[in-house]
Protein backbone atom coordinates (compact mmCIF):
# COMPACT_ATOMS: atom_id res chain seq x y z
CA UNK A 1 0.00 0.00 0.00
CA UNK A 2 3.07 2.39 1.23
CA UNK A 3 4.53 1.21 -2.36
CA UNK A 4 1.33 2.42 -3.70
CA UNK A 5 0.94 6.02 -2.25
CA UNK A 6 4.93 6.77 -3.36
CA UNK A 7 4.44 5.60 -6.96
CA UNK A 8 1.35 7.29 -7.58
CA UNK A 9 2.56 10.87 -5.75
CA UNK A 10 6.16 10.41 -6.96
CA UNK A 11 7.39 13.93 -8.09
CA UNK A 12 4.03 15.41 -5.95
CA UNK A 13 4.02 18.91 -4.56
CA UNK A 14 7.39 19.68 -2.40
CA UNK A 15 6.52 20.24 1.56
CA UNK A 16 8.52 23.13 2.64
CA UNK A 17 9.17 25.19 4.75
CA UNK A 18 7.70 22.84 7.70
CA UNK A 19 6.07 24.51 10.38
CA UNK A 20 8.15 24.36 13.66
CA UNK A 21 7.43 22.11 16.62
CA UNK A 22 6.68 24.86 19.36
CA UNK A 23 9.13 25.60 22.99
CA UNK A 24 7.45 25.33 25.56
CA UNK A 25 4.95 23.03 27.47
CA UNK A 26 2.01 24.39 26.07
CA UNK A 27 3.41 22.41 23.02
CA UNK A 28 4.18 19.71 24.94
CA UNK A 29 1.17 18.50 27.07
CA UNK A 30 1.88 15.27 29.50
CA UNK A 31 0.64 11.82 28.53
CA UNK A 32 -2.70 11.14 30.95
CA UNK A 33 -5.52 8.36 30.69
CA UNK A 34 -8.65 8.80 31.85
CA UNK A 35 -11.41 6.06 32.25
CA UNK A 36 -13.35 7.07 29.32
CA UNK A 37 -15.79 4.41 29.31
CA UNK A 38 -14.77 3.35 25.45
CA UNK A 39 -16.06 -0.19 24.22
CA UNK A 40 -13.75 -1.81 21.69
CA UNK A 41 -13.01 -5.07 20.06
CA UNK A 42 -10.66 -6.23 17.39
CA UNK A 43 -7.30 -5.24 16.20
CA UNK A 44 -5.45 -1.92 16.47
CA UNK A 45 -5.66 0.03 13.58
CA UNK A 46 -3.64 3.23 12.58
CA UNK A 47 -4.39 6.85 12.84
CA UNK A 48 -2.57 9.91 12.41
CA UNK A 49 -3.20 13.20 14.25
CA UNK A 50 -1.37 16.49 13.88
CA UNK A 51 -2.26 19.42 16.40
CA UNK A 52 -1.36 23.18 15.08
CA UNK A 53 -1.13 25.96 17.51
CA UNK A 54 -0.50 29.34 16.56
CA UNK A 55 1.63 27.95 13.69
CA UNK A 56 3.26 25.72 15.50
CA UNK A 57 3.24 21.61 16.24
CA UNK A 58 1.77 20.42 19.14
CA UNK A 59 2.99 17.44 20.12
CA UNK A 60 1.08 14.43 20.64
CA UNK A 61 2.61 12.61 23.20
CA UNK A 62 3.71 8.81 23.69
CA UNK A 63 2.16 6.65 26.85
CA UNK A 64 -1.63 7.76 26.45
CA UNK A 65 -2.66 4.40 27.14
CA UNK A 66 -6.38 2.75 26.92
CA UNK A 67 -7.69 -0.80 26.53
CA UNK A 68 -9.41 1.19 23.24
CA UNK A 69 -6.79 4.29 22.13
CA UNK A 70 -3.00 4.38 22.77
CA UNK A 71 -0.63 6.20 21.48
CA UNK A 72 3.54 4.43 21.42
CA UNK A 73 5.38 7.15 20.54
CA UNK A 74 5.16 10.89 20.47
CA UNK A 75 4.55 10.93 16.53
CA UNK A 76 0.83 11.53 16.44
CA UNK A 77 0.03 7.70 15.57
CA UNK A 78 -2.80 6.72 17.37
CA UNK A 79 -3.67 2.93 17.60
CA UNK A 80 -7.20 2.89 17.71
CA UNK A 81 -9.47 -0.46 18.32
CA UNK A 82 -13.07 -0.79 16.90
CA UNK A 83 -15.10 2.56 15.92
CA UNK A 84 -14.11 5.17 18.02
CA UNK A 85 -13.60 8.81 17.58
CA UNK A 86 -11.56 11.66 17.78
CA UNK A 87 -13.69 12.71 21.15
CA UNK A 88 -13.38 9.61 23.08
CA UNK A 89 -9.75 9.86 22.18
CA UNK A 90 -9.60 13.96 24.00
CA UNK A 91 -11.30 11.94 26.84
CA UNK A 92 -9.14 9.61 27.39
CA UNK A 93 -6.51 11.75 27.22
CA UNK A 94 -7.93 14.24 29.42
CA UNK A 95 -7.84 17.47 27.35
CA UNK A 96 -10.28 19.79 25.61
CA UNK A 97 -11.39 19.62 22.33
CA UNK A 98 -14.26 22.44 21.27
CA UNK A 99 -14.47 25.02 18.31
CA UNK A 100 -12.71 26.99 21.21
CA UNK A 101 -10.36 25.11 22.61
CA UNK A 102 -7.19 23.01 21.93
CA UNK A 103 -4.80 21.59 24.61
CA UNK A 104 -3.42 24.34 26.12
CA UNK A 105 -5.33 27.10 23.92
CA UNK A 106 -8.21 29.02 23.50
CA UNK A 107 -9.66 30.75 20.42
CA UNK A 108 -12.50 32.90 19.79
CA UNK A 109 -16.05 31.61 18.36
CA UNK A 110 -15.31 33.90 15.45
CA UNK A 111 -11.77 32.21 14.67
CA UNK A 112 -12.71 28.53 15.72
CA UNK A 113 -10.52 25.53 15.61
CA UNK A 114 -10.33 23.79 12.03
CA UNK A 115 -10.32 20.26 11.39
CA UNK A 116 -9.18 18.58 7.97
CA UNK A 117 -9.61 14.95 7.70
CA UNK A 118 -6.98 13.26 4.73
CA UNK A 119 -6.48 17.32 3.52
CA UNK A 120 -10.64 18.09 3.05
CA UNK A 121 -11.98 20.36 5.66
CA UNK A 122 -14.52 18.96 8.70
CA UNK A 123 -17.61 20.90 8.82
CA UNK A 124 -18.71 18.53 11.73
CA UNK A 125 -18.44 18.33 15.55
CA UNK A 126 -14.82 17.66 16.29
CA UNK A 127 -15.85 15.41 18.78
CA UNK A 128 -17.53 13.06 16.13
CA UNK A 129 -14.66 13.11 13.44
CA UNK A 130 -14.51 9.04 12.62
CA UNK A 131 -11.08 7.70 14.08
CA UNK A 132 -11.31 5.36 10.86
CA UNK A 133 -8.71 3.34 9.81
CA UNK A 134 -5.41 5.31 8.38
CA UNK A 135 -7.11 8.86 9.07
CA UNK A 136 -5.06 11.79 8.58
CA UNK A 137 -7.00 14.11 10.71
CA UNK A 138 -5.67 17.70 11.15
CA UNK A 139 -6.76 20.33 14.30
CA UNK A 140 -5.43 24.01 13.50
CA UNK A 141 -6.11 26.53 16.17
CA UNK A 142 -4.30 30.00 14.04
CA UNK A 143 -2.97 30.80 11.13
CA UNK A 144 -3.88 28.20 8.28
CA UNK A 145 -1.68 25.22 7.48
CA UNK A 146 -2.02 23.63 4.44
CA UNK A 147 -3.57 20.01 6.04
CA UNK A 148 -1.58 16.72 4.66
CA UNK A 149 -3.41 14.28 3.06
CA UNK A 150 -1.52 11.20 3.47
CA UNK A 151 0.47 9.71 6.02
CA UNK A 152 2.98 6.63 5.44
CA UNK A 153 1.75 4.29 8.97
CA UNK A 154 3.97 1.18 9.90
CA UNK A 155 3.36 -2.13 8.56
CA UNK A 156 0.64 -3.83 10.77
CA UNK A 157 -1.31 -0.73 11.63
CA UNK B 1 -0.57 56.98 8.34
CA UNK B 2 2.61 54.68 8.32
CA UNK B 3 0.18 51.55 8.52
CA UNK B 4 -2.12 52.90 5.46
CA UNK B 5 1.56 53.07 3.45
CA UNK B 6 2.68 48.93 4.71
CA UNK B 7 -0.94 47.87 4.13
CA UNK B 8 -0.36 46.86 0.21
CA UNK B 9 3.48 45.45 1.38
CA UNK B 10 2.00 42.91 4.04
CA UNK B 11 -0.42 42.06 1.41
CA UNK B 12 2.01 41.48 -1.03
CA UNK B 13 4.41 39.71 1.44
CA UNK B 14 1.21 37.38 2.92
CA UNK B 15 0.96 36.19 -1.01
CA UNK B 16 4.53 35.86 -2.07
CA UNK B 17 5.42 34.34 1.38
CA UNK B 18 4.33 30.29 1.29
CA UNK B 19 2.36 29.10 4.39
CA UNK B 20 4.48 26.78 6.07
CA UNK B 21 3.31 23.46 5.96
CA UNK B 22 2.43 20.52 8.39
CA UNK B 23 5.56 18.07 9.67
CA UNK B 24 4.24 14.95 10.11
CA UNK B 25 7.42 12.66 10.17
CA UNK B 26 8.30 11.11 12.89
CA UNK B 27 12.45 11.70 13.59
CA UNK B 28 11.55 15.32 14.05
CA UNK B 29 8.58 14.11 16.82
CA UNK B 30 12.11 12.12 18.51
CA UNK B 31 14.41 15.14 18.19
CA UNK B 32 13.69 17.11 19.82
CA UNK B 33 14.55 15.61 23.02
CA UNK B 34 16.72 12.64 21.74
CA UNK B 35 19.85 12.87 20.06
CA UNK B 36 19.41 9.85 17.96
CA UNK B 37 16.29 9.05 15.37
CA UNK B 38 16.69 5.20 15.25
CA UNK B 39 13.58 4.25 13.00
CA UNK B 40 10.90 3.03 14.08
CA UNK B 41 9.33 1.57 10.84
CA UNK B 42 11.59 0.85 7.98
CA UNK B 43 13.67 -2.04 9.70
CA UNK B 44 15.30 -1.50 13.18
CA UNK B 45 19.12 -1.11 14.03
CA UNK B 46 20.84 -4.16 16.10
CA UNK B 47 21.40 -3.09 19.55
CA UNK B 48 24.91 -3.24 19.14
CA UNK B 49 24.87 -0.58 16.52
CA UNK B 50 22.20 1.54 18.04
CA UNK B 51 24.60 1.47 21.46
CA UNK B 52 27.77 2.35 19.12
CA UNK B 53 26.04 5.50 17.71
CA UNK B 54 25.01 6.36 20.64
CA UNK B 55 28.21 6.26 23.13
CA UNK B 56 29.75 8.17 19.73
CA UNK B 57 27.16 11.06 19.57
CA UNK B 58 27.36 10.73 23.81
CA UNK B 59 31.51 11.28 22.84
CA UNK B 60 30.59 14.55 20.87
CA UNK B 61 28.38 16.25 23.00
CA UNK B 62 30.93 15.22 26.16
CA UNK B 63 33.51 17.48 23.94
CA UNK B 64 30.83 20.26 23.37
CA UNK B 65 29.89 19.65 20.21
CA UNK B 66 26.46 18.94 19.79
CA UNK B 67 24.90 17.08 17.10
CA UNK B 68 21.97 15.40 16.20
CA UNK B 69 21.40 12.05 13.70
CA UNK B 70 18.22 10.49 12.22
CA UNK B 71 18.70 7.49 10.40
CA UNK B 72 15.93 6.90 7.79
CA UNK B 73 16.25 3.62 6.04
CA UNK B 74 13.12 3.77 4.18
CA UNK B 75 10.35 6.00 3.28
CA UNK B 76 8.11 4.22 6.09
CA UNK B 77 9.92 6.81 8.37
CA UNK B 78 8.81 9.82 6.72
CA UNK B 79 5.25 9.93 7.71
CA UNK B 80 3.75 12.91 5.90
CA UNK B 81 7.34 14.47 3.95
CA UNK B 82 7.43 11.25 1.97
CA UNK B 83 8.27 12.90 -1.06
CA UNK B 84 11.99 13.72 0.73
CA UNK B 85 12.85 10.21 0.90
CA UNK B 86 15.86 9.45 -1.28
CA UNK B 87 16.91 13.36 -0.56
CA UNK B 88 18.87 13.33 2.72
CA UNK B 89 19.88 16.91 2.16
CA UNK B 90 16.82 18.30 1.42
CA UNK B 91 15.54 16.50 4.81
CA UNK B 92 18.12 17.43 6.48
CA UNK B 93 17.19 20.97 5.69
CA UNK B 94 13.26 20.82 6.66
CA UNK B 95 13.80 18.58 9.62
CA UNK B 96 16.43 21.63 11.06
CA UNK B 97 13.83 23.79 10.41
CA UNK B 98 11.04 22.46 12.33
CA UNK B 99 13.52 21.86 15.35
CA UNK B 100 14.72 25.43 15.12
CA UNK B 101 13.22 26.42 18.52
CA UNK B 102 14.09 24.01 20.41
CA UNK B 103 17.86 22.77 19.29
CA UNK B 104 20.04 24.43 17.20
CA UNK B 105 23.16 22.75 16.38
CA UNK B 106 24.56 20.25 13.87
CA UNK B 107 21.81 17.91 12.51
CA UNK B 108 22.54 15.03 10.29
CA UNK B 109 20.86 12.44 8.42
CA UNK B 110 21.73 9.62 6.86
CA UNK B 111 19.48 7.44 3.83
CA UNK B 112 20.80 4.45 1.75
CA UNK B 113 21.49 7.30 -0.93
CA UNK B 114 23.87 9.80 1.48
CA UNK B 115 24.26 11.89 3.87
CA UNK B 116 22.45 15.83 4.35
CA UNK B 117 23.73 18.55 7.22
CA UNK B 118 21.99 21.48 8.36
CA UNK B 119 22.97 23.63 10.85
CA UNK B 120 20.72 26.78 11.49
CA UNK B 121 22.49 29.83 10.18
CA UNK B 122 25.61 28.04 9.40
CA UNK B 123 27.43 26.71 6.52
CA UNK B 124 27.63 23.16 6.79
CA UNK B 125 29.93 22.66 3.39
CA UNK B 126 32.91 21.48 4.98
CA UNK B 127 30.81 18.93 7.19
CA UNK B 128 29.45 17.67 4.01
CA UNK B 129 32.42 17.42 2.41
CA UNK B 130 33.91 15.40 5.67
CA UNK B 131 30.80 13.19 5.67
CA UNK B 132 31.41 12.29 1.59
CA UNK B 133 33.39 9.98 1.21
CA UNK B 134 31.73 7.67 3.97
CA UNK B 135 30.41 4.49 2.92
CA UNK B 136 26.68 3.68 3.48
CA UNK B 137 26.23 -0.30 3.63
CA UNK B 138 22.60 -1.85 2.81
CA UNK B 139 20.23 -2.09 5.93
CA UNK B 140 19.53 -0.21 8.96
CA UNK B 141 22.47 -1.29 10.26
CA UNK B 142 25.05 -0.03 7.43
CA UNK B 143 23.18 3.40 8.35
CA UNK B 144 23.83 3.18 11.73
CA UNK B 145 27.67 2.26 11.08
CA UNK B 146 28.06 5.13 8.58
CA UNK B 147 26.48 7.76 10.99
CA UNK B 148 29.12 6.04 13.70
CA UNK B 149 31.85 7.13 11.88
CA UNK B 150 30.06 10.35 10.32
CA UNK B 151 29.83 11.68 13.98
CA UNK B 152 33.10 10.18 14.91
CA UNK B 153 34.67 12.25 11.83
CA UNK B 154 32.74 15.68 12.64
CA UNK B 155 33.65 15.58 16.01
CA UNK B 156 37.18 14.57 16.06
CA UNK B 157 35.99 11.94 18.63
CA UNK B 158 36.71 7.81 18.52
CA UNK B 159 34.13 5.61 16.84
CA UNK B 160 32.58 3.32 19.52
CA UNK B 161 32.78 -0.19 18.62
CA UNK B 162 29.92 -2.61 18.32
CA UNK B 163 29.83 -5.04 21.14
CA UNK B 164 28.01 -7.89 21.22
CA UNK B 165 25.29 -7.42 23.89
CA UNK B 166 24.61 -9.36 26.86
CA UNK B 167 21.44 -10.87 26.17
CA UNK B 168 20.89 -10.68 22.04
CA UNK B 169 24.27 -11.50 21.08
CA UNK B 170 26.13 -13.70 23.65
CA UNK B 171 25.75 -17.06 24.47
CA UNK B 172 22.10 -18.13 24.30
CA UNK B 173 20.35 -19.68 27.83
CA UNK B 174 19.85 -22.77 26.56
CA UNK B 175 23.29 -23.17 25.39
CA UNK B 176 24.58 -22.81 28.35
CA UNK B 177 22.53 -25.54 30.30
CA UNK B 178 23.65 -27.75 27.44
CA UNK B 179 27.49 -26.42 28.58
CA UNK B 180 26.96 -26.94 32.35
CA UNK B 181 24.57 -29.91 32.09
CA UNK B 182 27.26 -31.64 29.73
CA UNK B 183 30.16 -30.45 32.15
CA UNK B 184 28.45 -32.07 35.05
CA UNK B 185 28.03 -35.30 33.33
CA UNK B 186 31.96 -35.50 32.13
CA UNK B 187 32.60 -34.77 35.81
CA UNK B 188 30.33 -37.41 37.29
CA UNK B 189 32.14 -40.36 34.38
CA UNK B 190 35.48 -38.78 35.29
CA UNK B 191 34.75 -39.39 39.37
CA UNK B 192 33.04 -42.61 38.26
CA UNK B 193 35.68 -43.98 36.30
CA UNK B 194 38.56 -42.91 38.75
CA UNK B 195 37.34 -44.82 41.66
CA UNK B 196 37.01 -47.55 40.11
CA UNK B 197 40.17 -47.22 38.95
CA UNK B 198 41.07 -46.53 42.56
CA UNK B 199 39.80 -50.00 43.76
CA UNK B 200 41.35 -52.26 41.30
CA UNK B 201 44.56 -50.95 41.92
CA UNK B 202 43.89 -51.40 45.63
CA UNK B 203 42.48 -55.06 45.12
Amino acid sequence: MNLLILLLTAGGPFPFPPTPIGAGPRFHPPAVTRPAGLRCSGRPHGVHLELFARNRVMIVPAGINSRCLRTRWPIGVIEARGRQTLGGFFRVWGQPLSPTRLPGFRTTRARPVRAYVSGRRWRGRLGAIPLARHAQIVLELGRYVPPKKIFLFPRGL
Amino acid sequence: MLLRRLAPLVAIALILIPAAKSDSDPASDILYTQRIYLPFFAGKVSPERGQALKETVDAAWGKGYKVKVALIPGPDDMGGVYQLFGKPQTYADFLGRELVFLYKGLLVTVMPDGFGVYQYKHPVASQQAALKGIAIDEGPDGLAEAATLGVARLAHVKAAVPQASSSGGGTPTWALAVIVAGGVALLAVMIAFGTILLRRRRA
